[in-house]
């Protein structure tokens, strides 16, 4: 639709960022209607990577439902497997054996780490900067080696069962994790160091995509970015799962609501991760990581449960209903980014084409998650 | 297949030891509801009430402003497909109570139920996702455009008989 | 131990390779055309970056410092005006099938297409699914199968070396 300023003799354009586009952050489209350079509406299209994972689950037994949980946020597969354990595990009633809970636990807060790390590249790239992205990709590369060592893969692990872990860890475990803290800790400062206080970067961030707390809440907007808009909730900490309430650790929260606020808030939580990981590591108790359930076919009574957790990008909540059989009814997947992507709308409204790129790079949306 | 019907609505309101969440959810809402059929449940340490379609809307403006309540979020909203009708629950969540309430709704295939995307600003695309997946219309959206499938696509396919290991065209 | 040779006038001193192998190696190399141009060709494969999901993740990792595809002269481009290699990472959904055949449509001759991770092969852990393209080699042609879930960063070396020796290979027979 065109509209005619008449004071200055200009139409409007609708300008496409397609599904292929170097800093869409994977198949998001969005219909850009600009004036000059102000974008003055955005419309934003998604369903490039839906694959029908929550029909596809309806068809395979519980125990098979985790591969596909590993493949939709594929940034956070720990994340991703731990939240589905502990929703079949509290439809079947069985507690899993606290050293399994610990290891869960840590490795989880690594793959916050590893997924941040990747924001911290990706976001040098959309500003701009391309050593950034070189640094950090160190650090993940180290969190994925120990990875593999632990559960065979580099990234699509499959590794939490339900009720317990697949395999016992390496026995150098503790030795590996506790080598690998400080290089990591030199990682992230490395690659930060570039960006955060940096001038260009400041004034690429500062004060652009501002959201204000009400607004966030409203689209329903979880993690960093609600908590740079100064909002101080963590499902961590307001309704703590797994072993999260033995741990001390602090929640970041911003001031503003714009860009920078939401890349310090990510750039605290790695810190507090490697506080998580440490403690945990102290303190791994002994025991087995066999699941109670052994290797049989589980047939959950009826009934229906709803799980929350807190993945790098935000609430990720799990709704099961289950009807007696092996196999699931229906399972919804509440994903972070999808209500994270649904802001998209006020926070381009008059911003530049250049900042837009920013503004969907601090979101930190992986649209594997966003679509299913 | 075991019983397809509503696993949890049973209406838990005259069991003779009552949740405690569940106890206060009635309280609040049944001096303001009076003449509507409700019916409480836990779904999972969730207190749940399931409405009517015709007061679903005036239900969830009623939890966003009482502040015992005080829902600003809307966290999910979930389709179930049950054969013969389809029932969608609404997880509404306090950030200052920190307290979760769930509203649960039943809607025949071929009626139409109010949107919360004016209480909520979330609901928008949920709604789209959830036309796009079961065909259920929301009035006073405005907007019902494919969110995840292409335009063109035939078939709801979070229903049940939707053909799941025969759509092949290749 | 490495001598220097100061320049005389104007005209640039022997390079180091000059000084190691000069008289070993001939001055004067005959060959045909095609595989002069096939071994500029592979020497200098730039991709267009395509990642659509989870394998896009390891595409990148091998990017990057550690396992480096810059030192095989393959630089990641975004416009598919100018680059060689279409790498399809990830799931195709049957709403990208367009896009696709667009951006394969746009890249100029030559071009080869590398099918990455086993969702692009033949449809993945997504066969059964309503909504999922059995396989990217359905839309566009498709020279190398790199399969994994996802492949590792050396899977993935090992499928751009394979497709250099085709593009040699291809050089020296049919003269493409």
């Amino acid at each position: 639709m065109m509209q005619d300023n008449s004071e200055n003799q200009t139409i409007d354009m609708m300008l496409n960022m397609g599904p292929q586009h170097p800093s869409t952050h994977g198949v998001f489209r969005m219909e850009l209607r600009i004036d000059g350079e102000k974008i003055i509406d955005v419309k934003p299209h998604i369903g490039y990577l839906h694959r029908g994972s929550e029909k596809l689950s309806e068809g395979e037994q519980y125990h098979q439902v985790v591969t596909l949980f590993d493949r939709m946020d594929y940034l956070a597969n720990f994340n991703n497997e731990l939240v589905y354990c502990m929703a079949v595990e509290r439809l079947l009633d069985i507690v899993p054996s606290r050293r399994t809970e610990y290891i869960r636990v840590i490795l989880c807060e690594l793959n916050r780490i590893a997924s941040h790390l990747l924001y911290v590249g990706t976001i040098g790239l959309d500003a701009g900067a391309m050593t950034p992205a070189l640094f950090s990709f160190i650090g993940r590369d180290r969190i994925q080696t120990l990875f593999e060592s632990i559960s065979g893969a580099r990234m699509m692990h499959n590794y939490f069962k339900i009720g317990g872990l697949k395999e016992e860890v390496p026995t150098n475990f503790v030795s590996m994790v506790k080598d690998i803290m400080p290089e990591i800790r030199q990682d992230i400062d490395q690659a930060e160091k570039l960006l955060t206080f940096n001038e260009i970067f400041l004034s690429r961030t500062k004060d652009i995509g501002v959201i204000t707390a009400d607004q966030a809440i409203d689209y329903g907007l979880t993690g960093p970015c609600l908590r740079g808009s100064g909002v101080n909730y963590d499902v961590r900490k307001s309704e703590p799962y797994s072993v999260y309430s033995d741990f001390e650790f602090d929640v970041p929260v911003g001031l503003d609501g714009d860009c920078w606020d939401r890349h310090w808030v990510r750039i605290k939580e790695m810190d507090e991760s490697l506080k998580i990981v440490e403690q945990a590591i102290n303190n791994l108790p002994d025991g087995d990581v066999e699941s109670s359930l052994g290797r049989r076919l589980i047939r959950p009574s009826a009934g229906e449960v709803y799980v929350k957790a807190e993945n790098p990008r935000g609430e990720i909540g799990v709704y099961i209903v289950s009807d007696g059989t092996d196999k699931p009814y229906r399972l919804k997947v509440r994903p972070p980014s999808f209500c994270n992507l649904s802001a998209i709308e006020p926070l381009l409204q008059d911003s530049w084409i250049a900042d837009s790129v920013v503004i969907l790079g601090s979101l930190d949306i992986v649209l594997g998650e966003v679509d299913r | 297949m075991a019983d397809k019907s509503d696993c949890t609505s049973e209406d838990v309101s005259d069991a003779p030891e009552l949740d405690p969440q569940i106890s206060k959810l009635k309280t609040a809402l049944e001096t303001e509801f009076t003449g509507v059929d409700l019916l409480f449940s836990m779904t999972d340490q969730i207190p749940t009430v399931l409405v009517p379609t015709e007061s679903l809307h005036d239900l969830c403006i009623f939890l966003k402003t009482n502040e015992d309540y005080d829902s600003k979020m809307l966290s999910c909203m979930a389709g179930v497909d049950y054969v013969d009708y389809c029932q969608i629950l609404y997880v509404l969540y306090s950030i200052n109570k920190n307290c979760t309430v769930g509203v649960k709704c039943n809607i025949n295939y071929d009626s139409r139920v109010q949107t919360v995307s004016d209480i909520w600003k979330a609901g928008d695309w949920y709604e789209r996702e959830i036309h796009d997946l079961y065909g259920i219309e929301f009035e006073g959206h405005g907007d019902m455009s494919p969110l995840l499938l292409y335009d063109g696509f035939e078939g709801y396919p979070g229903k049940k008989d939707f053909p799941f290991y025969d759509y092949q065209e290749y | 131990m490495a001598e220097v040779n100061p320049p005389i006038g104007n005209l640039p001193g022997k390079s180091r390779f000059d000084q190691v192998l000069g008289s070993k190696v001939p001055g004067v190399i005959t060959t045909t055309k095609e595989q002069l141009f096939g071994m500029a060709r592979k020497s200098s494969l730039w991709t267009l970056s395509f990642g659509l999901a989870c394998c896009a993740i390891e595409m990148m990792s091998t990017y990057m410092s550690h396992y480096d595809l810059d030192r095989f002269g393959v630089v990641t481009w975004p416009s598919p005006r100018q680059s060689d290699v279409m790498i399809v990472a990830g799931t195709v959904v049957k709403k990208m099938e367009e896009p696709i055949r667009l951006l394969y449509e746009q890249m100029p001759d030559p071009k080869w297409v590398i099918a990455m991770g086993s969702c692009a092969t033949n449809g993945g852990p997504y066969y059964k699914s309503y909504s999922v393209v059995m396989g990217v080699d359905h839309i566009i042609p498709v020279d190398i199968y790199v399969p994994g879930c996802p492949p590792r960063p050396e899977a993935l070396l090992y499928g751009i070396v394979k497709l250099q020796e085709k593009i040699m290979r291809d050089s020296k027979n049919n003269g493409r």
